[in-house]
């Protein structure tokens, strides 16, 4: 894959050749966005561009730096990965700055590339201080963050920093329907709930799981009006089958009445993402009030924070249905 | 050339070329002319503001053979073999990447050799919080007696992780941050001797980004040359920062200041298929009401905004349109919305929702949100809850799930009977929930603790639902260990002479309480109502 080959982010793409071009290279990025939105992929074209050793266009994807690249066995590019567990320690972290410190063997540089880097523990962030800000005048560091604000200032301020821009609803429609054989109309759907992020796009359209999951959360929705207190808690059980995509079907939910919001305000169904779903989504319009829509995505809101504070999952679940 | 970081390449090398930080600097310079130097230094602040610089200009300062003016000559031999960065006598230790255990030993091990070039061997501890409390220790022996020819400078973001042995050794300076004008007259004088053209607006939107870090202004800076053109113009700028143009901005605060919900339903979503950032965003918009409410309240708002002529006015023009009131509420709901963007996976709904709460305040009084209201209260009516004051009285107390109904929230469904809504049920509820804690006081008093403030509803279906207050996650979850609500089970069968099942809620509001002795719910249902409708549309009625 090369930049012509990115569908979207066109300027962030088109700063990053002209780094290329005029062989500014700095010695410290940050590449921030959603994970799916494509940082990994256009952090590897760009390092490939920057060690290309082609004269025209780079990364040429032919020199012997980018098949290396392409082959994954460069010798001077560097990955820090966080794999199966839950943080960045500070020991990859002093693995790097012990690292750094060699001269490259083949290329006039070496690449560091931190995949997940809003995973590095305070400690691992505060290590990296000194050498992201001056390192050894041949090494670049690409960070990769899913967020910014989980990564302290201080290391905000020594990168220079590329946020990844989502898509527009053509754009991932575009993607799906190069991965996958399905009427435009249907890659419509996933590529609104997207949310702009390709890679959300695809995982959606190719999973069968997804859409199974999908009509249950609908079916509930649906019928939401017609339930009581008891039948309402009654419906843990499905959120208790899909315990591991909880926040999937918060988005959903969220997803859901932000629709029937919208609808309620402006009328207009092209704002509407659910878009399959429109006469629901107009009879639930007239039913609910402004405030009790705000309430509920309120809740849904505060359902996430409480489950990512490791809150007990039936409680809050139960709390929340209550609360719809 | 190799190119490096403008905030590299620009680092001071003399105090003169330190920016915004005079006081600091001042004596400083004064300590080195007369020659008055303390052993250990502590220069805190926040990032980019010239605390790792300053210790470096210092260091060299010190040593140098004519300082002129307190600054390092950088041409006598001490200061040129200073700079060669591999000298003896400036150690720069990194206390944060491994906890500097070993460095602190070392350096104890070794302040006793004196310098090689210069007077005085200088230590920069730079990121001095990280320190281990074994390394601290360490250094704790070293500063309490230093030899003669040694200094420390500690540098940090953090001074408050500094344990006060530590602190209380130092003299302390405090790195403000950089004042925009500051920045911006860096700035210029740097474009200028590097020879590129930069529109001042943008130097003025990079130096409000900066927050008053330096090197974040050098970073954006660099970033945004070379991207439009020759010169840096204010576009190119905002385009590196992906904040929307500052008339998309103005346009949106127009249609918050005029409650248009529709309009800005359309513009989140231009926003979204521009590609924009939406937090981003959301900041710009947050900085664009703060401007319009200084305009409102201060005299002199031109002091306090730094931006051009024509977007002062557009500013001026702006705020004459909106009230007070309106631009406070709308600062408070962006800023919520902005910490809520921190855990939610769908910012643009965030947002939106935000823009629908600032337009909609409860107490607009509009004809469709009157009846929506009306019909809203019908029903409350309905399920036995009156407006009107009586004393505090046991009558008032209401079961959980009822005051939430209450809130105003709910319309179908909800109040649909199953948790007695009819007022005997609620104060049944309310009496057979004293019984229990009654009874749970007495054998098991911890537990008591747990659930004293928390709401109960019974239904006929045997589930009563504790409700707790909405900061009392924690004794819910406490609460809900199988012993204890086994406990709790058997306690209100005790009571009421039937099996039941527990469930513990949440509850969405304070107002969640059924103690007999809380505070009066009427009370708090005035103000629900007075919220709703405006306080001219409630009328108490005393009976
Ligand atoms: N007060 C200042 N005056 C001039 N430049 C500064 C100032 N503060 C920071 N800088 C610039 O920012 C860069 C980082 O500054 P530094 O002193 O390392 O900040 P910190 O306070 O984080 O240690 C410097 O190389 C310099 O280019
Ligand atoms: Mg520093
Ligand atoms: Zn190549
Ligand atoms: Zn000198």
């Amino acid at each position: 894959m090369n930049f012509s080959d990115v569908i979207g982010q066109s300027f962030v793409v088109k700063r990053l050749k002209q780094i290329i071009e005029s062989q500014r290279i700095g010695h410290a990025y940050l590449f921030v966005g959603s994970k799916g939105i494509g940082k990994k992929t256009i952090a590897n074209i760009f390092a490939r561009g920057i060690m290309c050793k082609s004269q025209g266009h780079r990364p040429c994807d032919l020199c012997r730096s980018c098949r290396q690249f392409n082959s994954g066995n460069h010798p001077d590019v560097y990955r820090v990965q966080k794999g199966d567990k839950s943080s960045i320690g500070v020991e990859q972290i002093r693995n790097v700055l012990e690292d750094i410190h060699l001269k490259p063997y083949e290329s006039s540089r070496k690449v560091y590339i931190i995949e997940d880097a809003h995973a590095m523990t305070v400690q691992a962030q505060n290590a990296f201080l000194k050498t992201l800000e001056e390192p050894p005048f041949f090494a670049t560091i690409i960070l990769l963050a899913e967020k910014s604000s989980e990564l302290l200032p201080t290391i905000l301020s020594r990168c220079q920093v590329f946020r990844m821009q989502r898509l527009t609803r053509e754009e991932v429609c575009t993607i799906i329907i190069s991965h996958f054989d399905m009427p435009r109309e249907r890659a419509m759907l996933f590529a609104g709930l997207s949310g702009g992020i390709p890679g959300k796009g695809l995982q959606l359209a190719g999973s069968q799981e997804f859409n199974q999951m999908r009509s249950d959360v609908f079916k509930f929705l649906e019928e939401i009006f017609d339930y009581n207190d008891i039948d309402k808690m009654t419906q843990w059980e499905l959120f208790n089958q899909y315990k591991d995509r909880i926040d999937e079907i918060l988005d959903m939910l969220v997803i859901w009445f932000r629709d029937i919001l919208s609808y309620k305000e402006t009328g207009d169904s092209a704002l509407v993402i659910n878009i399959d779903k429109l006469p629901v989504i107009e009879k639930q319009a007239s039913l609910f009030t402004i405030r009790r829509i705000r309430s509920i995505i309120e809740s849904i809101e505060r359902t996430r924070r409480m489950l990512k504070g490791n809150a007990n999952y039936q409680l809050t679940i139960e709390n929340l249905l209550l609360n719809m | 050339m190799r190119y490096t970081a403008l905030y590299r390449q620009w680092r001071p090398e003399t105090f003169d070329e330190v920016v915004g930080q005079d006081a600091t600097i001042r004596i400083l310079k004064n300590q080195i002319k007369s020659n008055r130097i303390a052993h250990a230094y502590l220069f805190c602040g926040s990032r980019g503001t010239g605390k790792t610089s300053t210790a470096k200009v210092f260091a060299k300062a010190v040593n140098c053979l004519n300082p002129i003016d307190g600054n390092p000559c950088l041409k006598c031999e001490v200061c040129q073999k200073l700079s060669t960065g591999s000298s003896m006598d400036i150690i720069e230790i990194d206390a944060a990447s491994n906890n500097g255990v070993d460095e602190i030993r070392e350096l104890r091990d070794k302040v006793k050799y004196p310098p090689v070039v210069g007077r005085y061997k200088v230590y920069i501890i730079d990121e001095v919080h990280m320190l281990s409390t074994g390394a601290f220790n360490a250094l704790l022996k070293t500063l309490e007696e230093p030899p003669e020819h040694i200094i420390f400078i500690l540098a940090t973001t953090e001074p408050h992780r500094l344990p006060a042995t530590i602190l209380s050794r130092c003299q302390r300076f405090n790195f403000k941050r950089i004042a925009n004008k500051s920045i911006v007259s860096r700035l210029a004088e740097i474009a200028k001797r590097t020879e590129i053209q930069v529109e001042p607006e943008a130097l003025y939107t990079i130096a409000r980004w900066a927050e008053g870090s330096m090197r974040d202004a050098l970073s954006l800076l660099d970033q945004c040359i070379g991207f439009g053109g020759d010169a840096v113009s204010n576009e190119d700028v905002l385009a590196v920062l992906g904040t929307a143009d500052q008339w998309f901005v103005f346009a949106v605060a127009e249609n918050i200041i005029e409650g248009n919900v529709s309009e800005l339903f359309y513009q989140v979503e231009q926003l979204i298929n521009d590609g924009r950032d939406v937090s981003v965003f959301l900041k710009d918009l947050i900085n664009h009401m703060r401007n319009l409410l200084v305009i409102k309240v201060c005299n002199d708002a031109a002091q306090l905004i730094d931006v051009g002529e024509d977007t002062f006015k557009a500013y001026m023009e702006q705020a004459q349109k909106a009230s007070q009131e309106r631009l406070m509420r709308a600062i408070d709901i962006l800023c919520a919305a902005e910490s809520e963007m921190r855990w939610s996976s769908q910012p643009r709904v965030s947002l939106e929702m935000a823009l629908v709460k600032i337009c909609r305040p409860e107490q607009e009084v509009t004809l469709d949100a009157l009846l929506d209201r009306v019909a809203k209260l019908e029903q409350q009516l309905e399920g036995g809850v009156v407006v009107k004051q009586t004393s505090p009285s046991r009558k008032g107390a209401r079961a959980a799930s009822k005051s939430q109904a209450v809130d105003g929230g709910s319309t179908v469904g909800k109040e649909g009977g199953d948790n007695g809504s009819n007022d005997d049920g609620g104060a049944a509820d309310a009496h057979v929930w004293e019984e229990v804690l009654g009874i749970i006081k007495k054998e098991r008093i911890a537990l008591y603790g747990f659930l004293k403030d928390c709401g109960f509803a019974l239904n006929e279906k045997g589930m009563a639902v504790l409700s707790f207050p909405a900061d009392q996650q924690f004794f819910m979850e406490s609460m809900d260990r199988e012993d204890n609500r086994n406990f709790v089970e058997k306690a209100i069968e005790k009571v009421v002479g039937k099996q039941v099942k527990v469930r513990c809620v949440l509850a969405d509001q304070k107002t969640a309480r059924s103690e007999p002795e809380g505070k009066s719910q009427n009370e708090e249902i005035i103000e629900k109502a007075i919220d709703i409708f405006g306080e001219d549309f409630v009328e108490i009625v005393d009976d």
